[in-house]
């Protein structure tokens, strides 16, 4: 322990002896800079504001294959707003369950069903009155795996009561979309 | 500080760009300073040059936050843009990692022992001189190698961390043809692209030295010997400004003993080694399938077969990292290349798609018949490091500690490379990918939104595979294994990865952005949009058997095993210190409320949080105490299974749903969490793996002690010398710790 103590006074000597030399250098840097004032992060305690809403959807998209499949069902939307440190709420982390959008194809004994495989989609986006979101859901023949999943493009317009941070309200379409691959721009394409 | 953008844009005019590098270079000398241990954060606060939150004061000339003399509007100085050097994106191809050899136990000298090899070896006079012993980890019974005897060592890897040099052994475990065409014979050099610089031997200190990053093969059954050589120089002040020489190596998330967890407080000098014993067993070992007779429970043999173990199938693991510890230096460490890749080979994760057995999973990797590797085939089976980086006008690798927000890098890598790309056959490969960053989140599509398929996450696979055309955000440490099927595309496409999160700041991400959003380039964020490029090129040899079964490994069972306690940890800023010792204390902001006891506490592994009784399940709440940021919080041991986000069940979604070791928690967002303590002892860590926010000082230790012995109660806190490692008294202990 005595080892021990020599060290810690070693350590706060030589510790002092450092800061005395850079002192002036940093004095000086901290000088010849212009007075600004200190900013602080004092924690806020935290109010966030959940609200769900649950929004119909309905379309038609059209298969890599060129069959026609019928979506239909509902996503549910979660929503939580959250302050920042000043307490403002700024952000909102949305979470879209798409496990209840179901799709169908043909009829009778070609009738095929599809579903979204229990999809869920996580985004953090600013809080503004009107958010408009795109993204691509995964559907599959309920028969088959995972791996043979088409997707459609599901476009989600959200309208928050920004003072609230609550959601008012949203719609979603689903166009006749499919995706390829475009190996030029990499970019999705709406095949019509 | 809203909004603020970190880095300057190429675009941005010369007379802001010099004001930032000047500003740049002037807190350098301070980071240097601070590096070689000649101040202290405490003296930076001192001299006024940090709030008592930890915020550096935006004074022009030093803090990239001061408004500038050349802007006329609040815009901050930011950081002066990483050059380029006339380097395009996506036109180098990208490596597969360093396959670290596996050796016989006996190559080893000195011989691996159970306690701490203390023969006694001159110290370098810049470390004080005298003698100490050749191994750093703590001497005696209590850090020692516990069931070394029951699970003797029988394969060795012998690593050391030193500064860059070029690689004349890289062994990528595959032939040129699956490495993108990039011949392993020739020397591969230590920077990040081809037209870039070699990098400073003082900048860069990796595993070995070298790159590309390091991957470790082990499986179950066959317990591993990491010796660690710490070959960094031993002047702290040879360090290129910043990181430090003594490290603490952690085998993330390994079921080991506690001598072995790489615990921040136990770390080596330059001159020793740390032998690491990785037993490699499957939680519940003493407890459950103890005859090891379930075929589910083993690691895969050499001719093919399964070599059974003790334990539950339920806890198998698969895609593990190993990174620097250091107390409150984790960060610059880990940015200067202290990390690397861990794959973990069992009876259901084989690693030879073609063995059909009814236990092996088949995921995608390769043929055992094509190779005559009975498993760990690594053909269709990529590791992904991503991590961003920044450098200066030199192209050196560069960091800056003084935001204690995180440090964002500007240039984004993919194992330890600017941008590559990537060639793959059409069929389907599995990619563990892991978020290497100090700060930054991803979240991770494929640019023309087509689907992944998510089979682990933080090296579980889960109980069903999840259909994703985005991953969720991927914060620090956590691992995503993924599967992708190329057979889709047709030769000569190409697809590309994009990162989606936008950030501002290294607190959280600040926008999720969608795909088009990304793509168009209007991003703030360097980092966002495309970050490594796959490039179809041909059909493969052999069709594709590998499969993505509808069931992987269902969670273990927990309704049988009660709930001990249950303890709530809150993350927070503005955290205090109650103690002041000078190698143990670390001061906040970021710190941690314990039980809702008291204040928010800056870490001090001389703490002792909690010390839950051995062969209890607790169920711990993790809260995230401010919405203005996130932390990524991770619990060492054993992996947990995720009760509930925001108090409820049905937001834990599908791929969260699994066991995990590294939680989101989500700006002002909740984790409920549950964890068995079983099989060993010592002392661990929690803490967040912003490793900005850990290091400063978001971390804190719990221990499991009432094993008996050699175990005390409390657990006497190493305090580590060159000269040998001597043992004191735990500073604190919390009043709901035991």
């Amino acid at each position: 322990m005595k080892t021990q103590q020599n060290e810690k006074t070693r350590r706060w000597l030589s510790n002092c002896i450092a800061v005395s030399l850079l002192v002036w250098a940093i004095g000086a840097l901290v000088w010849s800079g212009m007075p600004v004032q200190a900013q602080t992060t004092a924690p806020t305690q935290a109010t966030r504001v959940d609200s769900s809403i649950t929004i119909p959807v309905s379309g038609t998209v059209i298969a890599p294959d060129g069959t026609k499949v019928t979506v239909s069902g509902f996503v549910v939307v979660n929503c939580s707003a959250v302050p920042d440190e000043t307490g403002a709420l700024k952000n909102v982390v949305l979470l879209f369950d798409c496990s209840n959008v179901t799709a169908t194809s043909g009829t009778g004994a070609k009738k095929v069903m599809y579903d979204t495989k229990g999809f869920d989609c996580t985004k953090n986006r600013l809080l503004q009155p009107t958010d408009v979101i795109g993204f691509v859901a995964p559907y599959s023949p309920t028969t088959s795996t995972s791996l043979s999943a088409n997707t459609m493009t599901l476009t989600v317009t959200l309208n928050f009561n920004v003072s609230t941070g609550q959601l008012s309200s949203g719609s979603i379409t689903v166009g006749n979309n499919t995706t390829t691959t475009n190996p030029t721009t990499g970019a999705v394409e709406a095949v019509p | 500080m809203g909004d603020r953008i970190f880095f300057l844009t190429e675009k941005a005019s010369k007379a802001r760009l010099r004001e930032a590098e000047n500003a740049r270079k002037n807190r350098w000398e301070i980071i240097k300073a601070h590096s070689h241990g000649k101040i202290t954060r405490r003296d930076m606060i001192k001299m006024g040059l940090f709030t008592s939150a930890g915020l550096l004061i935006p004074i022009r000339g030093l803090s990239p936050f001061a408004r500038s003399a050349y802007a006329s509007s609040n815009i901050p100085t930011g950081l002066p843009p990483s050059p380029l050097f006339g380097v395009q994106a996506f036109t180098q191809p990208m490596p597969r990692f360093d396959v670290l050899p596996r050796l016989a136990v006996s190559s080893l000298t000195p011989a691996p022992t159970v306690e701490a090899n203390t023969t006694q070896q001159p110290v370098d006079p810049a470390l004080g001189g005298g003698f100490g012993p050749i191994e750093g980890r703590p001497p005696g019974p209590i850090w020692a190698h516990q069931l070394f005897n029951q699970l003797p060592p029988q394969v060795a890897i012998d690593v050391s961390q030193e500064g860059a040099k070029v690689n004349t052994v890289y062994n990528p475990g595959v032939p040129s043809s699956l490495n993108s065409g990039i011949n392993a014979a020739s020397p591969f050099p230590p920077r990040f692209h081809p037209n870039l610089p070699d990098q400073n031997n003082l900048k860069l200190w990796t595993f070995n030295g070298t790159l590309p990053p390091k991957l470790m093969i082990g499986r179950y059954g066959e317990p591993i010997l990491f010796r660690h050589h710490n070959r960094l120089p031993a002047d702290q002040s040879q360090n290129g400004g910043f990181g430090i020489h003594t490290i603490s190596t952690h085998e993330h998330n390994g079921h080991h003993g506690a001598e072995n967890d790489g615990f921040t407080g136990a770390y080596f000098f330059p001159n020793q080694f740390y032998d690491y014993h990785y037993p490699i067993v499957l939680a519940g070992m003493k407890s459950i399938n103890t005859t090891a007779s379930d075929p589910r429970a083993g690691g895969p043999a050499d001719n093919g077969g399964i070599n059974k173990v003790p334990g539950d199938w339920h806890e198998t693991m698969s895609t593990h990292w190993f990174h620097d510890h250091m107390f409150s230096f984790t960060s610059q460490n880990v940015y200067k290349g202290n990390a690397g890749m861990f794959n973990i080979y069992s009876a259901l994760d084989r690693g030879a798609e073609d063995i059909n057995d009814g236990v092996n999973l088949r995921l995608p990797s390769g043929r055992a018949s094509v190779t005559g590797k009975s498993w760990g085939n690594l053909d269709y089976d990529v590791n992904l490091m991503l991590a961003d980086k920044a450098w200066d006008a030199d192209g050196q690798l560069a960091m800056d500690i003084f935001d204690f927000d995180g440090f964002l890098g500007d240039v984004m890598t993919v194992n330890l490379v600017y941008k590559p790309f990537f060639e793959v056959e059409r069929r389907k490969y599995r990619f563990r990918i892991l978020n290497a960053s100090v700060s930054r989140f991803f979240k991770l599509c494929l640019s023309d939104g087509s689907p992944m398929i998510q089979i682990a996450n933080d090296g579980n696979l889960l109980p069903q595979p999840v259909v994703l055309t985005e991953l969720d955000e991927q914060g620090i440490a956590e691992r995503y294994d993924i599967v992708i099927d190329f057979s889709r595309y047709s030769i000569g496409q190409r697809v590309h990865l994009v990162n989606l999160a936008e950030h501002q700041n290294g607190k959280k991400v600040a926008k999720d952005l969608t795909l088009s959003e990304a793509l168009s380039g209007q991003s703030s964020d360097p980092c966002v949009g495309r970050i490594l490029e796959f490039r179809i090129v041909r059909d493969p040899a052999q069709p594709d058997i590998s499969q993505v079964p509808s069931t992987l490994i269902p969670n273990p069972d927990l309704s049988n095993i009660p709930v001990a306690r249950e303890r709530t940890f809150e993350f927070n800023s503005g955290a205090g210190q109650t103690t002041n010792d000078p190698i143990t204390t670390f001061f906040g902001p970021w710190g941690i409320k314990t039980d809702n006891q008291g204040g928010t506490l800056a870490a001090d592994f001389g703490r002792i949080s909690a010390a839950p009784r051995f062969g209890t399940r607790e169920i711990w709440h993790l809260k995230n105490g401010g919405g203005g940021w996130d932390h990524p919080i991770h619990i060492h041991f054993e992996e947990c299974q995720t009760l509930a986000r925001n108090g409820k069940a049905s937001n834990v979604p599908p791929w969260e749903r699994g066991r995990k070791d590294v939680w989101r928690l989500k700006p002002s967002g909740s984790v409920d969490i549950t964890i068995q303590f079983r099989d060993f002892g010592g002392m661990f860590m929690e803490h967040c793996h912003n490793t900005v926010h850990e290091d400063n000082a978001m971390l804190l230790r719990w221990e499991i002690d009432d094993g008996g012995a050699p175990f005390l109660r409390p657990l006497p806190t190493p305090i580590p010398k060159p000269q040998g490692v001597t043992f004191q008294d735990p500073d604190d202990i919390l009043p709901t710790a035991f």
